[in-house]
């Protein structure tokens, strides 16, 4: 509570310094552009340190709250960050709660998700994997709804699966639910593409690259995402890897285009194409073990399973689980010498 | 409004369907009452606010003695509020009849339903009044704030509270205008269904409810669909139930009205199983819950059989509402899927477009995506009997269903279908007990949103004529035997003679 607070009167002394020096015409003309820097920095500060000073009730704050924290402190200089401080957060520490709210309150066991909408993409691939427990083994079609909610906390590719899972559930309100999600998801894309496509129409040569190469993405995206797999999605990846191949005609070096491509010809099991593809991005510069995953599992569908744990071995896996997981596999039976196909 | 000098044996209580308005429930009404001439029925219809040309979709029968229409959103009509106290014993028991929707225990007490609902000794009006304008009012909408959800938008919450009541208040003065009859029988919960509870309160006369969907599921679906569509920005995070607590409100509502009705209600009909056990967990009387599944003319539809050419036409037919409940895309990219391997074969929606127009355009716009525009026909509205002798097979791609007629109508013209996993399609096709399935299967049932799947079902049906015909031959059978509209009719009769000793 002191250090929030000692940090939000020292971005109200530097904002406040800063009108002084303009209102007394000392600032240096020379130096103009330090007053917006010192600004945003007092700013800034400022919105970070003001959730500390928030009441228990109101914590973790929305992401909303800094942001707005900080357009009061930019946008009505002093004035803004006095208001928030002498007024707001005293009224929210004193609002009085119902009789019986206050202090102790008897709560029901929290239901499951336990903070289903709080999974934000940092932790997407866990909460992914969370949201997937609730789905399959959730009793109360209500928790199964709401793990549904909270993939929209989630990427595209991550809620996916799970929408998709949802649409076998055996309640009509669960089944409808992640058919909406699903088809919200879509169509927010299939809008884009169809502004793109659009633009890509009489576009400069450079402004060209950039639409094939969001358009190359929205395709794989839509085809990550697709209410249903199969042959759509196929139809998807074909005109993901045109646009990524037209694009990469203007700007043949694109290693995000070549890794795409790459991508793509991997899940259409095309495998040589999809290791020149990884190779030329590796020339172009790009990190080993961006790769890595993608060629142990072109080693895998080869069957040169000792390819494969050299692969993983090169994979940074910090903070993805289940690349963690099946690079612990290979390790395992590399100890045992055990071949794993076998099991 | 039809006049007559004379009361009716049935009031039907309606919500949004029939006669102004097209689908399942609407036919089903239609023919009850052309199937019961021995009985006359009065008809209310409840509708949100006075349509600018109401059409009426389906030629009255000579039976129904009145329709009256009234419509819950049109305007009050309050005059000059006056400063007033308000009766705060009608929100003392009104505060208890909302504590039994929070949580229910038992049985709603009589006078919760005589004094909060049909405001029973105040003056006609007074009690509206009261909770637009009175102090006590505002008291206990601002303590239940407080108990219920201090952290929400207050502004959300008081016109969410006065928004909900307004309709409620009004059924009570509709109750008192609905002339009387030997049996009151509502199609839904809902508004619809509340009113029979009023009615059979005031009356003493016993109500039916016969629910084809699960009207409070289906609000909640709309109200959540509403929601997510217009929460689409970067601020705009959804919180954990899906909804604002303000919008809780209204699903909540229904689900206490749904207590309420069920309640009132002996017998408590519906069409199969799974909507059976759906209806004891909302809080229905399991000894009072019955199972009378939906029925085809046959007679109707048999001459269609006679009609259809020697060759099995590569058509595909998806007749229904265009809305996303039905899952259109997926009928969509099936054709262009099946269109690979059987080049000549085509697919007709034949279905109303108004109530989902967005939903119209995005579907129109896949089809342009898929270049499928020579193969997917939009034909809208047509008459089903001029369309199931030129379909190859119906598909319902659907994705929550109860029991489509549709199928049962296709089943009597000849017409394998393929449907979905959902409500009562895979009894249809397959069969329900053992001999019923011993007639083989009518069509094929296909996994949801999986258009691959239904291409190959309707790929191996129309490319294989002795199987087609093993199909149309397993469905008439089927519907003959199970599911004639005589054998609904004669259920209802005798429901009728039962309860209301007609």
């Amino acid at each position: 509570m002191i250090r929030p607070l000692s940090l939000c009167v020292a971005a109200l002394a530097v904002d406040a310094w800063i009108f002084w020096q303009l209102a007394e015409g000392i600032f240096p003309e020379r130096n103009a552009w330090l007053f917006p820097l010192a600004r945003g920095a007092a700013c800034l500060l400022f919105s970070l340190s003001l959730p500390g000073l928030l009441p228990p009730r109101f914590c973790p704050p929305p992401q909303a709250f800094r942001l707005f924290a900080c357009a009061c402190a930019f946008f009505i200089p002093v004035f803004g960050m006095t208001g928030l401080l002498v007024c707001v957060i005293p009224a929210l520490h004193s609002r009085r709660l119902p009789a019986g709210a206050a202090g102790w309150r008897r709560v029901q066991p929290p239901g499951l998700p336990l903070r289903p909408a709080r999974v934000r993409p940092s932790g997407a691939i866990a909460g992914a994997d969370n949201l997937a427990g609730v789905l399959r083994d959730a009793g109360d079609p209500a928790r199964r709804a709401e793990a549904l909610i909270a993939t929209l906390a989630l990427e595209g590719r991550h809620a996916a699966p799970l929408l998709r899972l949802a649409l076998k559930d055996p309640a009509d309100d669960v089944r409808l639910l992640a058919y909406i999600l699903l088809n919200r998801k879509e169509q927010l894309i299939v809008e884009r593409i169809g502004t793109r496509m659009k633009q890509l129409h009489g576009a400069t040569r450079d402004l060209a690259f950039a639409l094939h190469k969001a358009l190359a993405h929205d395709y794989w995206e839509l085809a990550c995402i697709a209410a249903s797999a199969g042959s759509a999605t196929a139809a998807f990846r074909l005109s993901a890897r045109e646009h990524a191949q037209s694009g990469l005609l203007l700007h043949p070096c694109d290693i995000d285009l070549q890794l795409l491509c790459g991508r793509i010809d991997l899940r259409d099991m095309r495998f040589d194409a999809a290791g020149d593809a990884f190779a030329s991005a590796h020339r172009a510069g790009l990190a080993v073990d961006k790769t890595a995953p993608f060629l142990a599992e072109i080693a895998f569908f080869r069957r040169c399973y000792s390819d494969v744990k050299k692969h993983l071995a090169r994979t940074a896996t910090g903070g993805r689980p289940s690349l963690n997981r099946i690079s612990a596999y290979w390790r395992a039976k590399e100890r045992v010498g055990n071949d794993p196909v076998r099991h | 409004m039809i006049p007559s000098d004379t009361n009716a044996d049935i009031t039907l209580l309606l919500e949004g369907t029939y006669p102004f308005v097209r689908g399942g429930v609407s036919s089903w009404v239609h023919q009850l009452i052309e199937g019961l001439p021995e009985f006359s029925f009065t008809l209310v219809y409840l509708g949100a606010r006075p349509p600018a040309h109401a059409e009426m979709r389906y030629v009255l029968p000579p039976n129904v003695r009145r329709l009256l229409c009234h419509y819950l959103m049109d305007g009050t009509g309050f005059a000059k509020p006056k400063a007033c106290a308000g009766n705060h014993a009608y929100f003392a028991n009104s505060e208890k009849l909302h504590e039994w929707f929070r949580h229910p225990a038992g049985e709603p007490r009589q006078e919760w339903l005589d004094q909060v609902l049909l405001q029973k000794g105040q003056k006609e009006g007074a009690g509206t009044t009261d909770f637009f304008h009175s102090e006590a009012a505002w008291a206990q909408i601002g303590a239940s704030y407080t108990r219920h959800c201090p952290e929400a938008s207050f502004n959300a919450y008081f016109w969410s509270v006065r928004n909900m009541h307004a309709p409620l208040l009004k059924l009570a003065g509709i109750a008192r205008a609905i002339p009387p009859s030997a049996i009151f029988h509502t199609v839904t919960t809902g508004y619809a269904g509340l009113l029979g509870a009023m009615l059979k309160q005031l009356t003493g006369r016993p109500l039916i409810l016969t629910e084809h969907g699960i009207y409070t599921k289906e609000r909640k679906i709309d109200l959540q669909s509403l929601f997510l569509r217009e929460r689409q920005g970067w601020f705009d995070q959804p919180p954990e139930a899906g909804m604002e607590y303000h919008e809780q409100l209204w699903s909540r509502m229904f689900e206490g009205i749904g207590r309420l009705v069920y309640a009132a209600a002996d017998p408590i009909i519906t069409l199969y199983e799974q909507n059976r056990q759906r209806q004891i967990r909302d809080g229905a009387d399991a000894a009072r819950t019955n199972i009378i599944p939906n029925g085809v003319d046959v007679e109707r539809y048999a001459p269609l059989r006679a009609r259809r050419p020697q060759r099995i036409p590569p058509i595909l037919g998806l007749i229904g509402r265009i809305v996303p409940i039905k899952d259109i895309k997926t009928f969509i990219r099936a054709i262009g899927v099946l269109a690979t391997s059987l080049p000549e074969a085509e697919g007709w929606l034949i279905g109303p477009e108004e109530e989902d127009p967005e939903y119209v355009g995005e579907c129109r716009e896949l089809v342009r995506s898929l270049q499928l525009e020579g193969r997917i026909r939009f034909l809208g509205f047509q008459k089903v009997e001029d369309v199931l002798p030129k379909l190859g097979l119906l598909a319902l791609t659907s994705i929550s269903e109860a029991f489509p007629l549709v199928i049962g109508e296709s089943h009597a013209s000849g017409l394998p279908v393929l449907a979905t996993d959902v409500g009562a399609c895979r009894d249809l096709i397959e069969g329900k007990e053992a001999a019923d399935r011993a007639l083989g299967c009518a069509g094929e049932v296909v996994p949801i949103a999986d258009h691959d799947a239904l291409a190959r079902a309707a790929h191996a049906l129309l490319t294989d004529p002795v199987r087609w015909r093993c199909a149309q031959r397993a469905g008439i059978e089927r519907v003959e035997r199970y599911y004639r509209q005589s054998q609904v009719i004669d259920s209802y009769r005798e429901i009728y003679r039962r309860t209301g000793g007609l």
